[in-house]
């Protein structure tokens, strides 16, 4: 104050003795807390390709594209608003992390991206995307019993059982690949047998 | 003689883009139009394009200081077209995060004020002891600003002992500061000479242009929504609502400094009285039909209105936000003031730069003066005043 | 406390009911907080100094709205004594040429509001003290409003 009275003394006093508040950031590390929403990361184990952080994604930050035999997720910062909402709708809720990683100053805008790769199943007629394979098995496991309704879910849930191998145009069952067959719901190819 | 005073719209001094034309008459202003504009962004249209769960991320960015209110505000509109009822513990939750933020958004305002006047000293202190509220938030909510803790039907995030703790720590620290701030504008002459009697909005005007918030509160209008349209957890928790009769920006500063130690009340009632319970309800689907949902902002009301055919998009969000009244009192408060006062008649009303939009610059007889020229000019006039006092004999 | 609020909510309406009498075609109240009242634009300026002058409601903002069939703009008015906020809905049947009588003159605080509504829906507030360009850039080509259907 112009006419500092006692208890503005005190203060000012106060303040001296603590030192300056402000931090040399970023000369000096200024960590967040951990529960900081910084920058969102894919965790290629957990995540299952379903695209659903892609869907809510408020800024339109997560690009989701299917490329031959594997389908891509990209995440740019630039566009990122950081608000977490692929976090929170993850449906592993561990696909896709938000870190406290918040200073991502950078000259070149390419640079600020993160991607994960995941291999599709898709259809032996057409060829068209079913969907990720550890995604359908990741639904499959949900519907435990109920997966057996949907020849796709049972030959893939099989295959991660480690009975064949689910990846690209081909589901093979190891020895019982004349009996089964994929049935895709664009093109509806029959018939399964069981 | 007459001169016309362009003030406006960029100038490297001012945080946002605004124009004001003054017309000045020797030294006092005789006049003022606002020109806006400058910062329109087009949220209202953007928010049609988004699901009702993305929306207030969309709003929340309308303005940084008063960050949560629009989210508020949206989600009851959204919750009373809907028909939701949150729960209790949210209600809670969202009330402490509500006054936490009008703690920060006056003590910035108080910097301000103080900045305009040349204190900045109490510019230096009042966002230093501001970041402890931000450091709050940002345990609680992952972030200083844009918390993105309300969605619809409840709150995104819990607050749990640790964090209740911090909170509590936080406000025990803040509140000596809001004491001392609060106490300087009560005695300190200087502050007196150079805040009373100027930038008077006299009550009837306040009606007129439906004036909100502090500058409502301060010309002896007592509206405040979280007490006559009551939400969150207001109505659960005593305190009171600060009416100063001066009508001028010294009234606007105390109603401004006691409003801190009401909030300070609310937060650590709430901490106290914080229910268990869920803090979201997942919401159904949206019927068709209209929804509307108000706050009071540290500004002032925030308003918003929701319209849905019963689709996952609202077919029509719009969005008032308390500045839009406020600015147009300047039509009243400031012809008659001097230059030397217009910086902190326009700041009174503490212009939400992001709700509304901001600034100057003044051409005076064809030479160029300023947004810094003004500060200048009244930073002088706190110094002149300064000296007065000093020696009251002359 | 809740009892407090019916006798305001009837108060409220009654109130709204004799000061409008025939121009009021429609009143229902969609929550315990929230009423909506439907009137013929030609009777603005009468339903706005009802509702202000003679029932002491604040208007907090309106609302421009295009239906497809018509333009409507909603008048939201807070009562803020008893914590309720009341809507006058207007329909305006012509899409060539939208126009309502401004209420401006005797209520400033709908001037900015008015003048909003002119740029993104472009209803012209017949009688408007100043029906200058309020938010849309200078460069903003005239005629386009964006929040029309087509635009």
């Amino acid at each position: 104050m112009k006419k500092p009275k006692v208890r503005e003394l005190l203060e000012a006093a106060r303040i001296l003795a603590a030192g300056p508040a402000t931090l040399p950031f970023p000369g000096a590390p200024s960590p967040a807390p951990p529960k900081a929403r910084g920058r969102p990361i894919f965790h290629e184990r957990d995540c299952v390709g379903c695209g659903t952080c892609a869907e809510v994604c408020v800024g339109k930050a997560i690009d989701m594209r299917d490329e031959g035999t594997v389908r891509r997720l990209l995440i740019r910062y630039d566009s990122c608003i950081q608000c977490g909402q692929c976090e929170a709708w993850c449906i592993t809720g561990k696909g896709i992390r938000v870190e406290p990683e918040y200073d991502l100053t950078t000259y070149d805008r390419e640079s600020i991206r993160d991607a994960v790769e995941k291999d599709l199943v898709l259809c032996e007629g057409c060829g068209a995307a079913i969907g990720c394979a550890d995604h359908l098995a990741w639904v499959a496991e949900k519907l435990r019993t109920g997966a057996f309704a949907s020849p796709t879910l049972t030959l893939v849930h099989l295959a991660k059982l480690g009975l064949g191998r689910a990846t690209g145009d081909k589901i093979h069952l190891d020895g019982r690949g004349d009996r089964m067959r994929v049935l895709c719901a664009r093109c509806r190819r029959p018939a399964s047998l069981l | 003689m007459k001169t016309k005073i362009p003030i406006g719209p960029y100038h490297p001094l001012m945080e946002e883009p605004e124009s004001f034309l003054l017309d000045v008459d020797g030294d006092r202003i005789t006049g003022i139009d606002v020109r806006l504009s400058y910062n329109h962004r087009g949220i209202e249209k953007l928010s049609e394009g988004r699901t009702f769960e993305q929306v207030p991320f969309i709003v929340e960015r309308i303005c940084g200081i008063c960050s949560n209110s629009h989210p508020y505000a949206y989600v009851l509109a959204f919750e009373d077209l809907a028909g939701i009822q949150v729960p209790e513990r949210a209600q809670y939750i969202r009330t402490i995060v509500a006054e936490l933020e009008r703690i920060h958004s006056h003590f910035l305002w108080i910097g301000l004020a103080g900045h305009f006047l040349g204190y900045n000293t109490v510019f230096m202190w009042a966002w230093k002891h501001r970041e402890d509220i931000l450091d709050a938030f940002e345990a609680i909510s992952g972030n200083r600003q844009n918390y993105a803790v309300m969605c619809p039907g409840g709150v995104r995030w819990d607050i749990d002992d640790d964090a209740r703790r911090l909170i509590a720590e936080k406000i025990d620290a803040i509140e000596p500061k809001a004491r001392l701030f609060l106490k300087a504008i009560c005695d300190d002459p200087v502050l007196h000479a150079r805040l009373r009697g100027v930038g008077v909005l006299p009550k009837e005007d306040a009606i007129a242009y439906g004036a909100l918030g502090p500058t409502a509160r301060a010309s002896g209008l007592a509206i405040d929504v979280r007490r006559d349209h009551p939400y969150g957890a207001y109505d659960r928790v005593e305190w009171d609502v600060c009416v100063e009769g001066g009508c001028d920006v010294l009234a606007k500063a105390m109603v401004r400094a006691r409003e801190n130690i009401e909030s300070i009340r609310i937060i650590r009632q709430c901490l106290r009285d914080l229910p268990p319970g869920p803090i979201r309800v997942e919401p159904e689907e949206a019927p068709a039909g209209e929804g509307i949902g108000h706050v009071e902002a540290p500004r002032g009301e925030c308003f918003h209105y929701v319209r849905s055919d019963g689709g996952n998009r609202p077919i029509r969000h719009k969005v008032r936000a308390p500045t839009f009244m406020n600015l147009p009192t300047c039509q009243v408060t400031v012809p008659g003031m001097t230059l030397a006062d217009t910086t902190i008649v326009l700041a009174a009303i503490d212009p939400c730069y992001c709700c509304t939009e901001r600034t100057v610059v003044v051409r005076r007889d064809g030479s160029r003066v300023g947004w810094g020229d003004l500060v200048r000019l009244s930073r002088e006039k706190t110094e002149r005043l300064c000296r007065e006092i000093r020696r009251p004999e002359r | 406390m809740s009892g407090d609020r019916t006798i305001a909510r009837e108060r409220i309406e009654s109130g709204v009911r004799e000061g409008l009498g025939r121009r009021c075609l429609a009143l229902a109240w969609s929550s315990r907080e929230r009423l909506w009242i439907d009137i013929e634009p030609a009777s603005i300026r009468d339903a706005v100094a009802c509702m202000c002058r003679r029932l002491g409601a604040r208007l907090a903002t309106a609302t421009g709205f295009d239906a497809a069939d018509a333009f409507e703009v909603l008048y939201h008015f807070a009562f803020d004594a008893e914590g309720i906020v009341a809507t006058l809905r207007v329909r305006i049947q012509d899409r060539e040429r939208p126009e309502i009588d401004s209420v401006a003159d005797f209520l400033p605080s709908a001037n900015w509001i008015e003048r909003e509504i002119y740029d993104i829906l472009g209803i012209r507030f017949r009688g408007h003290p100043d029906p200058r360009r309020l938010l849309l850039s200078d460069d903003w080509p005239e005629g386009v409003h964006p929040l029309r259907r087509k635009a």
